[in-house]
């Protein structure tokens, strides 16, 4: 088996090494992980035989079909809104911005419009997504020291109308199939089980997940 | 434009990354009978056969190095009227995607009559990076025999 000559300057001159004059490219990369000579000798490593299973395992592999996940899987945004997780579908979702001073907005008495944000420069139209829902908030906030809150600022958008809403914490993108669905059981509230499609039961949590279509459409009839 | 970048033999070359679907380890083929040496066979990929073509046998007329960083490129090979088809592509030394802009291939001034699919040559710090044009990789009846299947029963 042919040996590769690698040249591990970065355990003499680079931050490995004990050499008293250190590389001069540190200046500009700071850490050898950065720098184009270390990457490449790592890349080298590769230029090498194969072991003798390696072509025989993915040869089998490849000629396997691709596992099948089953059809359709949705997967969708989930955040928390007081105490309540709710979903929307991803395909809605524009960005995630830190928490942010939410300007009010004069003469707008509105009972969820809470006025405009700065998102990238631009100004958005805020709204409380939990108003909306009627979901109390429970203003508790969580400021323990050296924690970060969770806080953030969701910006959908959809037909070229962006909104922007804060929510308490966010879960992230789940996947789930079609069936797995739940009904909305009767016993929620009124104005949340109107926008809420279904139910997903994700980890014994259960989350809503809303009617972007009912929900877009109340919204920009009452407000914008 | 983003480029994979890949070697043959000493020589470094690239094509445009959005020419390729995949890229694979090298696996076992089912070798072609009385094909031309370059095409190196058939991969049974995921219940679907798919030609490969050895780059190094068709730019060097030396089969490719059987290294772990030999990979099998696979791009989206234009076919006649709007359609294409998934083809193989073996070369050395797959392991990284570079940056690049088209005007930054400029023509070498050689031609060759065997490597139509040799375009331009572009120079960075590390060498010269030649532009593979896919399509123009397969000589016609080459691209006949792995593609043209009209009137052919199965």
């Amino acid at each position: 088996m042919d040996q590769i000559r690698i040249e591990d300057c970065w355990n003499h001159a680079g931050v490995w090494g004990n050499q008293a004059e250190k590389c001069p490219r540190l200046k500009d990369v700071i850490h050898c992980r950065n720098c184009e000579i270390y990457s490449r000798a790592g890349r080298r490593l590769l230029d090498r035989p194969s072991p003798a299973e390696y072509m025989e395992e993915w040869t089998r592999i490849l000629a396997s079909g691709i596992e099948d996940k089953g059809d359709n899987i949705c997967s969708a945004f989930v955040f928390r809104i007081g105490e309540e997780w709710l979903a929307l579908g991803v395909d809605l979702i524009r960005e995630v911005a830190e928490m942010d001073v939410i300007h009010s907005l004069p003469h707008h008495d509105n009972y969820f419009v809470k006025g405009v944000v700065n998102i990238r420069g631009k100004l958005e139209t805020c709204i409380s997504l939990g108003d909306v829902l009627g979901i109390k908030k429970g203003k508790q906030k969580d400021k323990r020291a050296g924690f970060m809150s969770p806080e953030r600022l969701v910006v959908i958008e959809r037909d070229g109308i962006c909104l922007v809403f804060p929510v308490s914490e966010i879960m992230g993108i789940i996947r789930y199939q079609p069936h797995a669905l739940e009904d909305v059981p009767v016993t929620v509230a009124k104005s949340k089980a109107a926008y809420t499609r279904n139910m997903i039961n994700m980890d014994g949590k259960e989350i809503g997940l809303l009617d972007e279509e009912r929900l877009f459409d109340f919204i920009i009839r009452s407000a914008l | 434009m983003l480029l994979l970048h890949f070697e043959i033999g000493e020589g470094k070359y690239a094509l445009p990354a959005e020419r390729v679907l995949k890229v694979l380890p090298y696996i076992r083929l089912k070798k072609i009978p009385r094909a031309p040496e370059f095409v190196a066979g058939f991969m049974n990929y995921r219940g679907r056969l798919i030609p490969v073509v050895d780059l190094c046998s068709l730019i060097l007329e030396r089969p490719c190095n059987p290294f772990l960083s030999t990979r099998i490129i696979l791009i989206d090979y234009p076919l006649k009227e709007g359609e294409s088809a998934p083809l193989g592509l073996i070369a050395e030394c797959v392991t990284e995607a570079i940056h690049g802009n088209t005007a930054d291939f400029v023509f070498s001034g050689i031609k060759h009559r065997d490597t139509p699919f040799l375009g331009g040559v572009a120079l960075n710090e590390e060498g010269m990076v030649q532009f593979v044009e896919t399509n123009l990789l397969l000589p016609g009846h080459v691209r006949d025999m792995l593609f043209n299947h009209d009137g052919i029963e199965a």
